[in-house]
Formats: C-alpha cells, sequence, structure tokens
C-alpha cells in the first residue's frame, strides 16, 4: 500500500511539470474551431452530459437491479454487452437531442475540437482562445484533475483553415501538411526514447529518455471530434482517435531505472480459440511478419492506428465504427481516369440519385496497402468436422494461416422501431455488424518445405511462393535448404480483379486454388456471423481469473507485489 | 327380529353421521365460499382504488383545461395489474437476468390496453352492496360531467365532494409524513390539504399551515390548536395533519414519535374528539401509526383504517444499508463524537466487558456501539444496557440511530410477529398498502401533460447556462438569504430544471437497487417490504441469512407457540402467525403508483432554505388525484361494511 501510494505521488509530481517539453520540437495542443457563440457551445455541452449520464445511470439500473439480491440474484451482462448498450443508450439520447436542435436551429451549426501535436515553429500562427475569467477559472479547477492535459495551450482554429467543399469539410492544405509533420515528429520523438531505453543507448540507466516520456506521454496522439448540426445537408458527427502501434511490455535485460520496457507489436494467445469450418485461430499478433529485433523500431515509426467512429443523425439506429491499421501516408500519385463509356454515361440518366450525405472531416490520411500492416489473427487449416488426429486434418494443419485485417468495419445496430419512443421503451442495445464489404481483410497461406518435390507442388499447382531459407549445418551433418512458401490472398474482389483476365490463371483459379478460394470465403463468412461477445460471454469468469493471475503472476514475478488493499 | 332391528339402528346411525357430516361439510363448503368471496373482494379493492385513480387523473385533466389523451399521464403515474401481489411477484421472479426481470414488470404491470380499459369504462359496482352501489353511481355520474360543472378550485365544493363530505361525516383523517419530514415545510400531497382547508375557512387564500420565519423548527408552524379551531363551517369529514417537530424528531425513535403524536391528537380542538379516525401514513408516518394503536386502546377503538403509502412494514433497505454511515447523514457534532469515543477508555472498557464477537474486523468504535445499540433493539443484550450506551453517544447520535434501527428490516420483522395479533389489535382495523416503484428512466425521459409529448429532460445532470458568458451579477441581500443563493445558482446552472430530489435518491440508493428483488423499489423501501407481512409469500430466508433469522427467532416472543425454527426460515411468511390469532386485523393491497420515494407525495423534498418553491425543480405526479382516490376507496369500503 506504501509503495502504490508513493508511485502515485511521484506520478502525480511528474504529470504536473508543463508539458511544452523544451527538448522536442512538437508541443500538444487542444484547437478549437469556434463556434457562432458561447451559447451554442455550452448547449452542446449540455447534450452531451445529459446523453452520457442517461446511458450510465440508466444501464445501471437494467444491469444493478436485484443482482445481488439474497435468495435469488439475478445475472446481468458482461462489462462489453454493457459498454455497447451503455453506447446505444447514449446514441439515443443524444439522437433525440440533436434532431429537436436540427428542427430549432435557423442556420447550420459546426463544432470542431482537435488534439494533436504541432511543430512549435507554428504553435503562434494560431490565435489562443480569449481570455474570459470563467474560461481561465474552469481550467484551473480542472487542472486538479488533469493537471498536464489542461497545461497544453489552447488554440482557435480561423475559418480560413476548414474547406467546405461538395458536401465534404476538410482542413486547409496548409493545416494538413503541420498537422501531418507534427503527428510524423512526434511519434518519431516517442519511438526513438523508448528505443533507447530498450537498448539502454545512453548506459545510464535511461534517465533523461523516461523523463521525455513523462513529459510527452499521452496516447492517443490526437483526437479529432466534428459534429454538425445541419437541417438540409442532415446532422452528423465524427470521432476519430490516431493511436502510435500496439506495443507490448517486456522485462528489461539492461539495468535501467524500471524493470519494464515497451516493445513495438504485440503476440499473445486469443481468449478463445476461434473455429471456423475450414480453419482455426489461435492467437493475435501486431507488427510481427518481417519484423526482427534489430529493425521493429524502425517499423512502428510509420506505423499509425485510427478508430473512428461516425453517426448520421438521420439513420437513427446506426454507428459506423471502422478501426484501421497502416502506415502514414506516402505521397499520392493521382492517376488519370478513364472516361464513362458511353452505354454507361447513357443509362447513368436512369438512376435514382442517391442523397449525398455529408462527409465528416478527415485528418492523417492512412497507407492501408502493405498487407503486414494489420493486425494478425494466427491459426491453421482444419476441418472440425473430422477427427482431430485424422489424417486429413493432419496433413492440413501443416498450412499455417495468418489473417490481416487492415480495415475493421464494424456496424453498431438497433433493431429499428416505429419512434424514438418505443426505442427509448424497450432500452435497445447495439448489436455488431461484421461489415464485410466494407472491411479490408486479407490472408496468408504458409507452409514449410523441404523437398524439391514439395516445392514443385506448392509453387506450380497450388500456386505458393516459395523463398530458400538456408539452415546452419552441423557438424558434419549437411541438410538441405528449408523453404518458406507463402500465398496471399487479398479480398474476393482483388482476387477476382487479379485473376479475371489470364486465362491459364482463370484456370488455376479453379483448380485447387479454389479450394484456397472457397476456404477463405467460408472462413471470412463464419466470422462475420459469430457474435463473439456472447462466446466471450460463457468464458467471461474463465477469462476474468486467467487475467487475474496472469497480473498476479507478472507482478510477482517482476517484485512488484504491492500487497492486499484493506 | 334382532337383527332386522341391529341392522335399522345401524342405518339409523349411518343416516344421522351422514346428515351431520353433510351438514358439517355444507358448513365447510360455506365457509370455504365466502372465505374465497372475500379473497376476490380484497383483490377488487385494487381495481376499484386503480381504476378511481385512472379516473381521477382524466377527470382532473379535462377540468383544466386539457382536454387530450389521459393514457400518457396515466401510464406514467400508475402500475396496474389485477393479479394480486405473491402471483405477480412469482412471474417477475421467473426471469434470469436483471434486464429480463425488468422488462416483465414492464410488461406485467403497464400495459396499456390495461389503462385504457380502466379509464374508459365506468366503475363496476354488481360485487358491492346497495350502499357502495350507490356510492359508485354519484362517482360515475361525477366522471361524466360536462367540465363546466366542476369546480376546479376545490374539489369538495363539487357535488362528489359534498357527498363524500356527507358519507364521512364522522371520519377525521390524519395524513403523517416520514423519516425527516420536520426538516421540510411541505405537507405530503398539499394540494388536498390545502383545498380542505380552504373549504373550511382556514388560512385563507392559501389553505396551508403558516410558517413563521425565521424562528426554529421547533415552533416554526401556528400551533394546530389555532389553526384549525376555526368555525367558519361545521365541520364533518376533515384531514389534518401535524407538521415540523409537532411530532418530535422524525428521525428518532417510534416510542417518541408516538407519544408526542398522542399528544398532538388529544389536543385538537373538541370537534374532532368523536370522530373515527383514519390514518394516512406515508413512510415512517405508517409505522408511527402502527406503535401509537399498539399502545393507546382508546385510539385503537376510534381508529378503522390505516392507509401505508409506501410504509417501510417490513422494513427500509436503503436505511439499513446506510446504518453505519448515518454519522454522515446526521451532520452533527458526529466528527466530535468520534474523536472522544476513540480515545474514551471507559468506552473500550465497557465494549471489552460486553465480550461480543463483533461483524465486521474494522469497526471503529462508533460503529461497535451502534451494533450494541442494535442488539438492545432485538433484545440480544439487557435494557439495562441502553442508559450506558447512551452516555457516549450525543443525544442527537442516539435519537437518530434509534430511529434508523427501528426501520430496519429484521426489527420491523420481530415487531410485526409480536404485534400484529389481536392480543395487540383488540379492535377491527383494516391495514390498506399502496406501494410506489420507481422508474429511474423517469428521472431522463417522461411525459410531460403540459406540452403533450413525452420530453427528453435528463433532471438529475445540472445544466449549465448557455448565456453563462454575459455579464455574471452575483447579488446577496442581508434578509433573503435562501432565495438569493438560487437566483445566484440559477445564473450559472437551470436550477429549475435540475431535481436535487431525483439526484440524491437516486445516487444513495444505487447499493438499495441491487440488493432488491428484481430491483423493484421507490428508492427507500422495496416493493415487497411495503406490504404487509401478511400479504407476503416470501419465507424469510428470502430475506435474511440464516443469523439474522435466528436472532429474530431467539428474541421472539409470541403469545402462542413459537413454530420450529424450521418452519419458522422456510414457511411463507403469512403463514407465520395463524389467522385465528389475528382476526381483528384485515390487510388489503390497493397495488402499486409509479414514482420515486419522494416524487409522489412532495413537489420539493429537498429546497434551498427558505426559497420560494417556484424557483426551484417541481416534481410532477398527479397528487390531488392520489390523496382523493385514497379518500373515495375508503368511503366505498366503508359503506360495503358497514
Amino acid at each position: 500500500m506504501k509503495t502504490l501510494k508513493l508511485t502515485c505521488l511521484i506520478s502525480l509530481i511528474l504529470f504536473s511539470f508543463s508539458s511544452k517539453g523544451k527538448f522536442r520540437k512538437t508541443s500538444d495542443a487542444h484547437f478549437f474551431k469556434a463556434p457562432s457563440s458561447a451559447k451554442d457551445a455550452i448547449n452542446l455541452l449540455n447534450k452531451l452530459t445529459s446523453s452520457m449520464s442517461y446511458g450510465i445511470w440508466t444501464n445501471q439500473i437494467l444491469n444493478g437491479s436485484g443482482n445481488k439480491y439474497l435468495s435469488s440474484p439475478l445475472s446481468s451482462e458482461i462489462e462489453s454487452q454493457q459498454f455497447l448498450r451503455i453506447f446505444s443508450l447514449f446514441d439515443l439520447a443524444l439522437t433525440t437531442e440533436m434532431k429537436k436542435w436540427e428542427a430549432e436551429s435557423k442556420e447550420p451549426k459546426h463544432f470542431l475540437y482537435l488534439f494533436a501535436p504541432m511543430e512549435k515553429r507554428y504553435m503562434d500562427d494560431f490565435q489562443s482562445l480569449p481570455d474570459h475569467p470563467l474560461i481561465s477559472k474552469t481550467k484551473k479547477a480542472s487542472e486538479v484533475f488533469f493537471p498536464r492535459f489542461m497545461k497544453w495551450p489552447f488554440k482557435r482554429i480561423s475559418s480560413g483553415d476548414i474547406v467546405h467543399k461538395d458536401q465534404k469539410t476538410t482542413f486547409s492544405l496548409d493545416f494538413q501538411n503541420k498537422l501531418n509533420q507534427g503527428l510524423e515528429k512526434r511519434l518519431e520523438f516517442f519511438w526513438k526514447h523508448v528505443e533507447n531505453l530498450y537498448f539502454n543507448k545512453d548506459g545510464k540507466k535511461n534517465l533523461q529518455d523516461l523523463y521525455s516520456l513523462y513529459q510527452s506521454l499521452f496516447i492517443p496522439f490526437a483526437i479529432l471530434c466534428e459534429m454538425q448540426v445541419d437541417k438540409e445537408k442532415g446532422s452528423s458527427y465524427k470521432l476519430s482517435l490516431f493511436l502510435p502501434s500496439l506495443f507490448s511490455f517486456e522485462k528489461s535485460n539492461n539495468p535501467t531505472l524500471l524493470p519494464l520496457v515497451l516493445k513495438p507489436g504485440i503476440e499473445m494467445n486469443l481468449p478463445i480459440n476461434v473455429e471456423t469450418p475450414m480453419a482455426k485461430f489461435l492467437s493475435v499478433n501486431y507488427l510481427k511478419e518481417g519484423v526482427n529485433n534489430q529493425n521493429m523500431f524502425q517499423h512502428a515509426r510509420k506505423k499509425l492506428i485510427k478508430i473512428e467512429l461516425t453517426k448520421y443523425f438521420n439513420k437513427q439506429d446506426e454507428i459506423l465504427m471502422s478501426i484501421k491499421f497502416g502506415s502514414l501516408w506516402k505521397k499520392q500519385v493521382i492517376k488519370a481516369q478513364k472516361p464513362p463509356s458511353k452505354v454507361k454515361k447513357f443509362f447513368s440518366r436512369f438512376k435514382r440519385k442517391k442523397v449525398k450525405l455529408h462527409e465528416p472531416i478527415g485528418l492523417y490520411p492512412i497507407d492501408m496497402e502493405t498487407m503486414t500492416d494489420g493486425i494478425g489473427l494466427d491459426g491453421f487449416v482444419n476441418f472440425p468436422f473430422l477427427k482431430e488426429k485424422s489424417k486429413v486434418n493432419k496433413y492440413f494443419n501443416q498450412y499455417k494461416m495468418r489473417v490481416f485485417i487492415n480495415r475493421l468495419n464494424i456496424n453498431l445496430k438497433r433493431p429499428k422501431q416505429k419512434s424514438l419512443e418505443d426505442s427509448f421503451k424497450k432500452n435497445l442495445t447495439f448489436t455488431t455488424l461484421f461489415d464485410k464489404k466494407n472491411s479490408l481483410i486479407s490472408f496468408r497461406l504458409n507452409k514449410e518445405a523441404e523437398k524439391k518435390s514439395q516445392v514443385f507442388f506448392l509453387e506450380k499447382i497450388l500456386g505458393f511462393t516459395c523463398i530458400p531459407k538456408p539452415i546452419a549445418t552441423q557438424r558434419f551433418y549437411f541438410k538441405n535448404s528449408k523453404f518458406e512458401c507463402y500465398q496471399d490472398l487479398s479480398t474476393i474482389k482483388d482476387f477476382k480483379a487479379t485473376y479475371s483476365n489470364d486465362i491459364l490463371k482463370r484456370t488455376k483459379r479453379f483448380g485447387v486454388k479454389g479450394l484456397s478460394l472457397l476456404n477463405f470465403r467460408h472462413t471470412l463468412n463464419d466470422l462475420s456471423n459469430r457474435d463473439i461477445v456472447e462466446e466471450l460471454k460463457d468464458k467471461s469468469p474463465e477469462l476474468i481469473q486467467d487475467v487475474l493471475k496472469t497480473v498476479k503472476e507478472s507482478y510477482d514475478g517482476f517484485n512488484l507485489t504491492i500487497g492486499t488493499f484493506p | 327380529m334382532r337383527h332386522t332391528g341391529q341392522v335399522l339402528i345401524t342405518c339409523c346411525l349411518l343416516i344421522i353421521l351422514s346428515l351431520e357430516s353433510l351438514a358439517s361439510s355444507e358448513s365447510q363448503i360455506r365457509l370455504k365460499f365466502l372465505k374465497k368471496k372475500e379473497e376476490r373482494k380484497k383483490k377488487a379493492w385494487k381495481k376499484v382504488f386503480s381504476q378511481i385513480f385512472a379516473k381521477n387523473i382524466k377527470r382532473e385533466l379535462s377540468i383544466n383545461g386539457k382536454e387530450r389523451d389521459p393514457l400518457p399521464l396515466t401510464y406514467q403515474s400508475l402500475y396496474y395489474n389485477p393479479e394480486d401481489f405473491p402471483t405477480l411477484f412469482s412471474k417477475i421472479g421467473e426471469s434470469e437476468s436483471t434486464i429480463q426481470a425488468f422488462e416483465s414488470r414492464e410488461r406485467l404491470l403497464s400495459k396499456p390496453k390495461r389503462f385504457r380499459y380502466l379509464l374508459r369504462h365506468s366503475i363496476p359496482s354488481f360485487k358491492f352492496n346497495r350502499g357502495a352501489r350507490n356510492l359508485i353511481k354519484s362517482y360515475n355520474r361525477y366522471y361524466k360531467r360536462d367540465s363546466n360543472q366542476i369546480n376546479p378550485q376545490n374539489f369538495f365544493e363539487n357535488p362528489l365532494g359534498q357527498r363524500l363530505m356527507h358519507e364521512l361525516k364522522d371520519t377525521l383523517f390524519i395524513v403523517l409524513s416520514g423519516f425527516g419530514s420536520h426538516l421540510i415545510d411541505e405537507a405530503p400531497f398539499q394540494s388536498v390539504l390545502q383545498e380542505i382547508n380552504r373549504y373550511y375557512g382556514r388560512n385563507l387564500p392559501n389553505g396551508s399551515r403558516p410558517i413563521y420565519y425565521p424562528l426554529p423548527a421547533e415552533n416554526r408552524f401556528q400551533p394546530h390548536e389555532l389553526f384549525y379551531n376555526v368555525d367558519q363551517k361545521q365541520i364533518k369529514m376533515d384531514i389534518v395533519y401535524p407538521m415540523g417537530s409537532e411530532w418530535g424528531d422524525t428521525l428518532g425513535p417510534h416510542a417518541m414519535n408516538a407519544e408526542k403524536l398522542n399528544k398532538w391528537i388529544s389536543s385538537l380542538p373538541e370537534i374532532y374528539k368523536e370522530k373515527e379516525i383514519v390514518f394516512i401514513g406515508y413512510s415512517k408516518g405508517l409505522t408511527v401509526a402502527l406503535e401509537l394503536l399498539k399502545k393507546d386502546l382508546d385510539l385503537q377503538k376510534r381508529t378503522r383504517a390505516v392507509f401505508s403509502l409506501s410504509g417501510p412494514q417490513q422494513g427500509s433497505l436503503s436505511l439499513q444499508l446506510i446504518l453505519k454511515d448515518l454519522m454522515k447523514v446526521t451532520g452533527t457534532s458526529s466528527n466530535e463524537d468520534l474523536y472522544k469515543l476513540l480515545t474514551d477508555q471507559n468506552l473500550k472498557t465497557f465494549l471489552a466487558d460486553l465480550k461480543i464477537n463483533y461483524e465486521s474486523k474494522n469497526q471503529n468504535e462508533y460503529h461497535k456501539l451502534l451494533e450494541v445499540l442494535y442488539k438492545i433493539e432485538m433484545g440480544h443484550l439487557p435494557e439495562t444496557l441502553l442508559d450506558k450506551v447512551s452516555s457516549f453517544l450525543s443525544e442527537d447520535s442516539l435519537s437518530i440511530f434509534k430511529g434508523a434501527i427501528e426501520q430496519s428490516p429484521t426489527y420491523r420483522a420481530k415487531w410485526n410477529l409480536e404485534n400484529l395479533n389481536d392480543s395487540v389489535f383488540k379492535f377491527p382495523l383494516t391495514i390498506f398498502s399502496t406501494s410506489f416503484i420507481t422508474n429511474v428512466k423517469d428521472f431522463f425521459h417522461k411525459f410531460d401533460s403540459s406540452s403533450n409529448t413525452y420530453k427528453f429532460n435528463n433532471e438529475i445532470v445540472p445544466k449549465i447556462r448557455p448565456d453563462l458568458f454575459k455579464k455574471v451579477n452575483i447579488e446577496w441581500s442581508s434578509y433573503d438569504f435562501g432565495n438569493d443563493l438560487v437566483k445566484n445558482i440559477n445564473q450559472f446552472v437551470d436550477w429549475k430544471r435540475f431535481s436535487m430530489d431525483s439526484f440524491l435518491l437516486h445516487l444513495t440508493s444505487l447499493a438499495a437497487f441491487e440488493r432488491s428483488p428484481y430491483g423493484m423499489m421507490d428508492t427507500q423501501v422495496t416493493w415487497p417490504d411495503s406490504k404487509s407481512f401478511f400479504l407476503d409469500p416470501r419465507p424469510l430466508k428470502a430475506q435474511f441469512t440464516e443469523n439474522e433469522i435466528s436472532r429474530i427467532y431467539d428474541k421472539l416472543n409470541l403469545n402462542w407457540d413459537k413454530p420450529h425454527f424450521d418452519e419458522f426460515n422456510n414457511a411463507p411468511r403469512n403463514k407465520l402467525i395463524p389467522e385465528e390469532f389475528r382476526k381483528n386485523l384485515k390487510f388489503i393491497d390497493l397495488g402499486e403508483v409509479r414514482g420515486s420515494h419522494w416524487s409522489i407525495p412532495f413537489t420539493q423534498a429537498i429546497r434551498i432554505p427558505n426559497s420560494h418553491p417556484m424557483l426551484s425543480f417541481k416534481n410532477q405526479f398527479p397528487r390531488k388525484e392520489f390523496l382523493l382516490s385514497i379518500i373515495q376507496t375508503y368511503a366505498l369500503y366503508k359503506k360495503e361494511n358497514n
């Protein structure tokens, strides 16, 4: 208990320091696009707090009523289900408020909040927020709870920095470039110090690196929130979070100040094995493909994860969630567009014109072309309808499968009701629907081969690509080189596009390659139809025990036992 | 011949025996039939009350110029299902999860079709005797009257009001408020009380008990002997109510409250001395009324009925849960008390001498004292220790703890078993139970009758004023602190749309909701606990641990043979006292209404002291309609049982 208190105290002191960070080139800042009046901003705040409290308190009643009744306690939902319910109720309340506000507003309203790193040399290009006594007093009061968060500068985004064009809102090119550069430098700074800590580059217990990280550590690195209230174009909001590469903790092999260091990438067993009709997945990984201890920090510097939530208030029972794994943008080559054919042009006149929804603002374009940037599920080909030790399964189990998810689109949907009143009365929650069509998922099949005949079969018949992987000899025993064979399969659309024009390839497609495609299709369909949350529910008590056990073991292992709480 | 004779005699005997048994079985059948009829009638009162309430809502809406669909307001104020409490409790109990239970209870108790039926149809009269039928007809006529023919200002000036005045001319209703009510300036269901006061010309034009500021709480209200001593009209039926500390510190022990209430009743004007009494006990008011009746036989003789409005007949779960933290609630010199206790060697010696195993290891001396006090109240320690315990605590702390202990479920269970019988209640008495059930979503989303729409108004989160950044003008005067404070707060926060009542009630009852059966409570008293002991089918083990049950059992003082412990533990509690020992008592369930423990009786339970009611949030509930329904139901009951 004493150790915990001391740790908290030290953290509080360190977190209280100014985080402008004289030794780094970027500073984090809060940017606001000023609403037309402070009244609007306060109205929005009231609606958000109202809706959030509705979600939390209603869930508390729904899941906290009679669950501890002595004679027959009722079961309540597991945490993930409760989270979805809170979110759904929050969304219901917010939708009601926004529809009402939309109807009452004469003019459209636009709100924008951005928390992002920016190079210090550009900071003075932005005006600070006006110094109203109430704002400074609120800021001071908030500093008690969030000391460092509130010390970052508060800046205004001028109307010149935001462009509204063709149903789309974007930042001006100049502003975008400044933000992009800021993020790049921020990531560079972060990973540089993490790397130094990992390898103990300064050889002095990394005090400076630790200090630097404490001064600048706040994840996510950027938050963007935009809200539109517009009767004609439709109201919407978008919340985006920008995170660096996922990382894990590892015991330090060097005599550093802390026993743990950060390591980019993760590799861990799934809480439950995911079995599909043609494959079985056991673990999850990130930033492990083609990455080793020497180059992992190089890779991590470029990686970016985006989590986006988009809501159109006209679609009152739906929220789009997208998680993107990719790399920082690269300069795009603008492809020349082919003009549409005359036939298409003729028939386009008769097509029903879709009402184009207003596209919310985006930031930090992300490159998702590299499959291995995605988060991976590891498993192998397996047929659960056969016996586990059957010869067929034993053979196919040798084909390892890694699923890469570069973009995971999930639709949160509520069942439609006649009116919002009905939805309120029924306290409906969201169901998660995996959007197969708009997600970006790829497969990589891996198999090792030793004999040339195996290599021939894999390359010529199955279309694998085999790379020799020489192994060290052991005294007088020479072994042939091992081959690492792989085959990449992207989404159905890409696959078809790759093979549709080549007769030979089409032939191969209907051959054994078709089996791979079948596997891919089945696995994808199965994964998209599963209710993982329900599956987790059954395992929940075991999971919690496992998590607690793991935490305790890690504490014991690192001598960080803090004793029992009173 | 001899054989023939024997056969004849045997046949005769057989015939006689069979006739006798036929007669006895006939009488048994008749008894059973009457008993069933009685049970059906008891159930019927729930429907009668609910229908009267619904119709009163409809009537009031039409009088106030709101010719609108009364269904939404009825739906929001009433929970109704014709089945009895044990059946409903069992049906809801079939749920496996908290959400299923919530949905089940809303489905069973909140069916719009049933409310439409209640609103649309006349009150049926065929089950009642002639006298009651006539009265029902007058009710139905009143509901069908044109709204132009109804006096909207005062119900008692209307034909139905007059009829009730006449029917109940010998009845005095005494409305008793709840725990802590001496701190509130508003009487429960005040609007009806004001109307009857105005009818009799008391404190016109307002009709409420005059308050003398800034006198201390004990003397704040105009003495009742003066207030009720107005003889502009002949007093027929009347409704009286003690205010402030007229029946003592309402946080304190029942015995003290009962004694003071007795004095209060005795000192009412002469005209009330001969009237029959009906207590309408809201919350603790109910338990104090029962305590008073237990002690005073003369009053028992005069009392015909007791209405329990969310009375903690079987205890208050919320109060039990905060019992150990009560010192924070009192806000008296509790910290001083605690400091003194922690350093008091005499106390340490006293507690050590008692040699009790305290329930929790980390209790401080304050908690230990409280536990000792609890054990004395439950009879596990001699009463002679009370003086010694009292010497360690301040008077306030002692009073509040005793008051709270007496509301705990274990204490009430023992009290009910020992007292609800003919040896204590020697005269016929009917106890009516009405439960309050909260749908917490009503704090956020409810039907607004003024705009006739459902509104999303989160009343438990304060809203910042949109024009906050304009010039803020904080002003204080030396004489109007309460109103000034509200006005100043109003510049920052929309005070009128923030309900302190709902906020505090909800926040302090989260733990209670988790522990209440199927989450059904009104933030203070759970659904089954608001029913009379003999309407509740649950065995004691459904509510108490074995340790608690043995504590009750060991010190139970009954006038008949105590059942075996197993039976005591497992049998339905409504069978624990045989009916032949409680023939004088009748228990009738009037069903459930929807709202919270405070929002139903009060427009504002918590208000900044000395501030004007109009400046703060007002709880919405059809209070006038509710109390009138109680009176109308009683009038019918009286007619039926005359």
